[in-house]
Formats: C-alpha cells, sequence, structure tokens
C-alpha cells in the first residue's frame, strides 16, 4: 500500500470487488492515505477497515466500494 | 388402537421397503464390481492407497485411520472395503452435525464407483453432500499449483524441502494468489525440540494429516519467517481431474497416517493425493524409501505436459539481498539506520532522488520485518518503526522499487540427489579402491543449481574400500551429516553449523586402525566476498567417541577448523580446510588435518573430485589422497 502497487494491495483490490478501471484510482488513493488507513501500529482489523471505508467514500470515484467493507 | 398406525407406518416405512429393496441391488452391485475386477483397478488402489506388501503377497494401505475403511479388515482387503463401501452408501443414516453420510464421506470412491457401475438413483437414494459442496464452493477452484519450499536446515521437519498444493480460484489471479487456499500434509506435533521431531519421525509415531489453509499464512511462514524461496508448479489437469483430486482431498481431510520422516512424509503423501488425478498417473511407486521434496518435484515434472508452468516467488531476505546489492554504499548505510530507529526518515533522505529514497525506505521496512521474524528484538517498537517506515515511503512520489529477481535453476533442475562414487587413491602408503554411496542428497562440493547454497545434507553415507588384495572393508558409515555454511555481512548474520554422526575408521596409537563410532559438532561463522565466489568459515569444534580401545573408553575433543568453499569456474569448485582438536578426556591425542578437496562438474549428473589431505592422528602423520568419478542418479 505504502508503494502504491504489489500483491496485497492488489488481493485488497480484489476482495473489495475494485474493477479494473478503478485500480489505479485505488491505488494511488490507498498510497496517499495510508497513514490515516493503518492510524497506529497496532490498529485492529474493524479500525482499519473504518478507515478504510471512510478514505474511500471521500473518493467520488471509489465510493461505491465501501458497500463491501 | 392407538397404537395400531405406529405400528403400520414401522413395518412400511419408505426406509425398510427400500432397504429390502436395496439388499438385492447391493448384491447386484457386488457381483459387477467382483466381474469389473473393479477393485484391482489402478483407481480403487489409488483411492484407498493400497501398496504392495514387503515380503507376502498382497496389498494394505498406507492410511492409519479406522474410519478411512468401511470393511473391518479393508485395510488389506481392496474386494472387501469395496463391497462394504457400496453397502455403506444405502445407509438410511441422515446427515447430521457429528455425522456426514457415507456417500459424501467417501464423495471421491463414490464418484469412480457411479462411473463404472452407472448407480440406478432409483435403488440407491443418491444423497446431496451439503457440507463438500459448500467447501467446494469455497475453494472455487480452477487450478492446482504445487508449491515447493526450498531446504531449510534449521527445521528438521522440511529441512531439505516441503511440497503443498494450492487451490487456484477461479476469481484469482497472479497478482492475488496469496488469497488461494492451499492443501497441506503435515505430522500433527507441537514438538518443538528438533532432534525429538527427528527421532519421532524416522519411527513414525505422529499422525500425519491433511488441512487447508490460506495460502497466505504459509507464504508469510516459509517466505517471510524462515526465508525460504518458493516454486509454484502450475498443473495442467483439466476441469474434471481438478475435481477428482478435490474429491479425493475431502475424504483425506478426517484420515491420518503415521508420519514418517524419510518416505511417508509430506511430498509423498502429497504425490498420493495427486495422482488420483489421472487413471495412468503413478507418481508415487518410485518413492517407496525416499521421497525428497524435490525428487518429488522432479517427478511431477517428468511427466509430459502435467507442469504448465513454473513461477518464482523469492524469500523476503532474498528480495532484501537484491535490493542491498543495487544500492550505494552510503544508501546501505542510511537503510541500516533507518531500520535500526537510529536517524528520521526526511533527515537521511534528504539528499536521495525520489526513486532512490523509495528504495531505501522499502529496503528499510523489508529489513525491519526480517529482524522481527526471525525474533532479533534489537528495536524497542519494531511495529512503530515499521509503520513510520511505510507512512514515510507512501509520502514519497515513486513507483515500487522492487527488485525484479531473475530466477536460477529450478529444484527440478539440479543434481540428482542420490550419488555413487567411484575411486582410487592412497592412504598412510597403501593404494586402495574405494565405493562411496549417498543415498541423499547434497554436499558443499556438489553443484548448488537447485539446491540452497551452502546447505549441505547427507544421510546413510557409505563407504567401501579395498586395500590391494586385502577383503573390502567398511571405511566409514555416516548416518547424518549436516553442514550449514551461511555468510554474515552488515544485514545478515547467520550462524553456520555443522553436525555428523557415524562411524569412521581412525588410527589408534597401537597403529590399528578401527571403526570408531563418534559425534561432531561445530559452531561459527561464515563470509563471502562480493561476487560470492569465495565464501570463508571459522567454527569451533567439538568431537565425542567411544570405542573399547580407547583409553578408558572414549574420547572428547574440542578445536577449530578454518575452511574456504571457492568457485575457480562454474564448474569447478575448491573446499580448502583445515582442522585442529585436542582430545583431552579419555584417549588424548591431538589430530590434525589439512585438506583440499576438488570438484569438477563434467556434466549436471557426473562430475571428478579430488581428494588431497594430510593429517595426524594417533600420533601418526600420513597423506591421504583419492580421485573418484560421481555418478549422481
Amino acid at each position: 500500500m505504502s508503494v502504491g502497487s504489489g500483491e496485497a494491495l492488489d488481493s485488497l483490490a480484489h476482495l473489495l470487488g475494485v474493477e479494473s478501471q478503478d485500480r489505479t484510482a485505488f491505488n494511488r488513493v490507498a498510497k496517499d492515505n495510508m497513514a490515516r488507513i493503518f492510524a497506529s501500529e497496532d490498529a485492529a482489523t474493524p479500525e482499519i477497515m473504518a478507515a478504510l471505508r471512510q478514505v474511500l467514500g471521500a473518493d467520488q470515484q471509489l465510493a461505491r466500494y465501501t458497500t463491501a467493507l | 388402537m392407538r397404537t395400531w398406525p405406529l405400528i403400520l407406518a414401522a413395518l412400511f416405512a419408505p426406509g425398510t421397503v427400500a432397504f429390502a429393496e436395496d439388499g438385492a441391488y447391493l448384491a447386484q452391485l457386488a457381483a459387477r464390481s467382483r466381474e469389473l475386477r473393479l477393485a484391482e483397478r489402478p483407481e480403487w488402489q489409488k483411492l484407498l492407497h493400497y501398496v504392495p506388501n514387503l515380503v507376502t503377497p498382497g496389498v494394505h494401505s498406507l492410511v492409519d485411520s479406522p474410519a478411512f475403511f468401511n470393511a473391518p479388515g479393508g485395510k488389506t482387503d481392496p474386494q472387501a472395503e469395496l463391497e462394504a463401501t457400496l453397502a455403506s452408501f444405502f445407509s438410511a443414516l441422515d446427515e447430521a452435525p457429528q455425522h456426514q453420510h457415507a456417500q459424501c464421506t467417501f464423495i471421491g470412491r463414490r464418484a469412480w464407483l457411479d462411473e463404472q457401475l452407472a448407480f440406478d438413483r432409483q435403488r440407491m437414494p443418491w444423497r446431496d453432500c451439503p457440507r463438500y459442496r459448500e467447501w467446494h464452493a469455497a475453494l472455487n477452484a480452477e487450478r492446482l499449483t504445487l508449491v515447493f519450499a526450498s531446504a531449510y536446515l534449521n527445521n528438521p521437519s522440511s529441512m531439505y524441502g516441503h511440497t503443498l498444493l494450492r487451490v487456484d480460484a477461479r476469481d484469482q489471479d497472479e497478482r492475488t494468489r496469496l488469497l488461494a487456499y492451499a492443501i497441506n500434509y503435515t505430522a500433527n506435533t507441537s514438538e518443538q525440540n528438533g532432534i525429538a521431531f527427528a527421532i519421532n519421525g524416522l519411527i513414525g509415531s505422529y499422525p500425519g494429516t491433511f488441512s487447508v489453509l490460506p495460502y497466505y499464512l504459509k507464504v508469510r511462514e516459509y517466505s517471510d519467517m524462515e526465508n525460504r524461496d518458493l516454486w509454484e508448479y502450475e498443473l495442467a489437469f483439466t476441469p474434471e481431474e481438478v475435481e477428482r483430486v478435490l474429491r479425493h482431498a475431502w475424504e483425506l481431510l478426517p484420515a491420518y497416517s503415521w508420519y514418517y520422516f524419510f518416505d511417508e512424509n509430506c511430498s509423498y503423501h502429497l504425490l498420493g493425493l495427486l495422482q488420483v488425478a489421472r487413471p495412468e498417473l503413478d507418481l508415487i511407486s518410485p518413492f517407496r524409501w525416499w521421497a525428497l521434496p524435490s525428487d518429488t518435484v522432479r517427478a511431477i515434472t517428468r511427466q509430459p505436459g502435467l507442469v504448465a508452468r513454473a513461477v518464482y516467488r523469492p524469500a523476503n531476505a532474498t528480495i532484501i539481498g537484491a535490493r542491498l546489492r543495487a544500492m550505494s554504499k552510503e544508501e546501505r548505510g542510511v537503510t541500516k539506520e533507518l531500520s535500526l530507529g537510529k536517524a528520521s526518515s526526511p533527515d537521511a533522505l534528504r539528499a536521495l532522488a525520489p526513486q532512490r529514497a523509495a528504495g531505501v525506505l522499502e529496503a528499510s521496512y523489508d529489513y525491519v520485518n526480517y529482524r522481527r521474524a526471525i525474533g532479533k528484538h534489537d528495536v524497542p517498537a519494531p511495529a512503530v518503526l515499521a509503520r513510520e517506515l511505510l507512512v514515510a515511503r507512501s509520502a514519497v512520489p515513486a513507483p515500487s522499487q522492487a527488485p525484479h529477481l531473475t530466477p536460477g535453476p529450478r529444484p527440478d533442475e539440479g543434481h540428482a540427489s542420490s550419488r555413487l562414487a567411484l575411486g582410487a587413491g592412497r592412504r598412510a602408503g597403501q593404494d586402495f579402491g574405494e565405493l562411496r554411496l549417498r543415498p541423499t542428497y547434497h554436499d558443499v562440493l556438489d553443484e548448488d543449481a537447485g539446491y540452497v547454497r551452502g546447505a549441505q545434507i547427507e544421510f546413510f553415507d557409505i563407504r567401501l574400500r579395498r586395500y590391494g588384495a586385502q577383503r573390502p572393508r567398511l571405511e566409514s558409515f555416516i548416518p547424518v551429516n549436516i553442514f550449514s555454511v551461511a555468510s554474515r555481512d552488515e544485514f545478515f548474520q547467520p550462524r553456520s553449523w555443522r553436525v555428523s554422526g557415524g562411524w569412521q575408521r581412525s588410527f589408534l596409537r597401537d597403529g590399528k586402525e578401527a571403526l570408531i563410532p563418534g559425534i561432531d559438532g561445530g559452531a561459527g561463522g561464515a563470509w563471502s566476498t562480493d561476487n560470492r565466489r569465495v565464501l570463508a568459515y571459522a567454527m569451533a569444534e567439538t568431537r565425542l567417541r567411544v570405542h573399547h580401545e580407547l583409553d578408558g573408553g572414549h574420547s572428547l575433543g574440542a578445536g577449530a577448523s578454518v575452511g574456504a568453499l571457492i568457485d575457480a569456474s562454474a564448474r569447478w569448485r575448491i573446499h580448502a580446510y583445515a582442522s585442529g582438536l585436542n582430545d583431552f578426556l579419555g584417549e588424548t591425542d591431538r589430530p590434525r588435518r589439512l585438506g583440499l578437496a576438488q570438484r569438477f562438474a563434467l556434466t549436471r549428473d557426473v562430475a571428478l573430485r579430488l581428494d588431497l589431505r594430510a593429517e595426524r592422528e594417533g600420533a601418526r602423520r600420513f597423506g591421504d589422497g583419492a580421485l573418484s568419478l560421481l555418478l549422481y542418479f
């Protein structure tokens, strides 16, 4: 996520059902907001998901993927 | 009056009526199975894991759980088991939370028997298998991939590699493989002690079982924690062949077999599962005595067209190594400081262009993780540091700096794992001819292609010599010989160590050469030149020998050894070494050894070896030299 690409990020996008035309935007948004999504070193899964929901929800193109969270 | 309907219902309930009819149909099916000799067919033999008995005629199944068989003698009687399986399919017992119907428990057998006998659904009620259906749907399998994790000397359970089967789902691709499931066979034990594990593994005291678990957990274990490169061999099975394997995996999940380290291990049982895919596929019979994971991978690749492609997944440490090699000395310094939390990223990276800064941050993060995984706690809060590095990296506008690693030779492309050596030489003035058999698997002089560099594992190495016209004699028998040489640098500090045990001819004070049992151990470090052509090591050594002709019946010594492995060319490797011991307890002696061993590869499976040694032992000095032809098979 911190590099804006990679296997882990692709897997996350897959789990959220991000379509191929939105992948670039998704990768960019994830990278730019990494510090928010992982708010602390011991963030639990629900917190990370909540943060991810906020971040994606704030983006016009990606807001629709929050339903998967 | 009120009881009549109950009695009538009991007498004429559909179940009872059906049962009467079942009996006739079952007898008909059993007769047909005998007529077709189904129990002798390879499909049935494979589904039940029958193998020929060693001495007596007949077969026995390698599966040891009684519940895997329907007939009391099912473990040794394929026909009885087949008929009992047919009978179990008629069971009126419905699925319950604690109980599956036999048609579902043995869904692979049902599918095959149905193909052969064309079950009449009217006469044998067809059971829906909801649990299997759910499991099957969750896997959503499209392909199967055999995954090989390379050797890891520090874990005896998978010292010479491990294999597992990955189930690739329909909606996944190469980028999302982490989400796949894996079918894994392991010894079921919580034993942490490697030696206890090895001994119990030899005598088969752990139940081995199949389990299904997320692939990313295995990747984390092997690639991140144990730093083993993975090879993924995608298998070119048809959809129906994949189904056969899955149905059989379902049958095997509740079963167990006693786990044997050398033969009935993870790789052997995985082949046993895979070979049900095709009737003609016989993968396990060459592995009755030894099943090395790398050899089982070779068996798969030898089947024409079975492997669609092989994908290399480098371990975390391999990736870090490649990142560091692409860096300048200054960048490596910054990487180290950042990963130890000794510098803050904005200051340390100021002088670097975004791409270089990104590379440094990525490597620092990987290196923090590497140290966490190997249990090195040299930073107060590694998780905080790791997150800081990631956040810092996310702020750098540069694409991923992950290195593109060109994979070396695959594990199936290395030399064969058994070795026969024919040699001639001279020891202490006596000429000899020598025959040496090393059943398995690799030593530090052998070619590394397909193996892990510096990882020597030899089992049951046996050497016979004939001096002049004398009778041949046993020169040495070394059941275990493990030598791990791993180079240290400013980032990686693995320990090098060795341990070996067995019987070896040695000179005693009276000039006799006796076959003396002993164990040797050593620990130290190794260092490599930048071009990796020279790997030098130094170790503290100890040795214990026990023999009635030694003073007090034993001798215990301590000492040191140094050596260097030098790659003179791609085919030619030299091992120069020197060692000295001080036997201070029991029989006292000061054995010394200075040696030069060389291997020259002629082809992948043929090599020449020249061993030259000057020794001092039992208060005498002598030379020992031999030239041998090595044949790997």
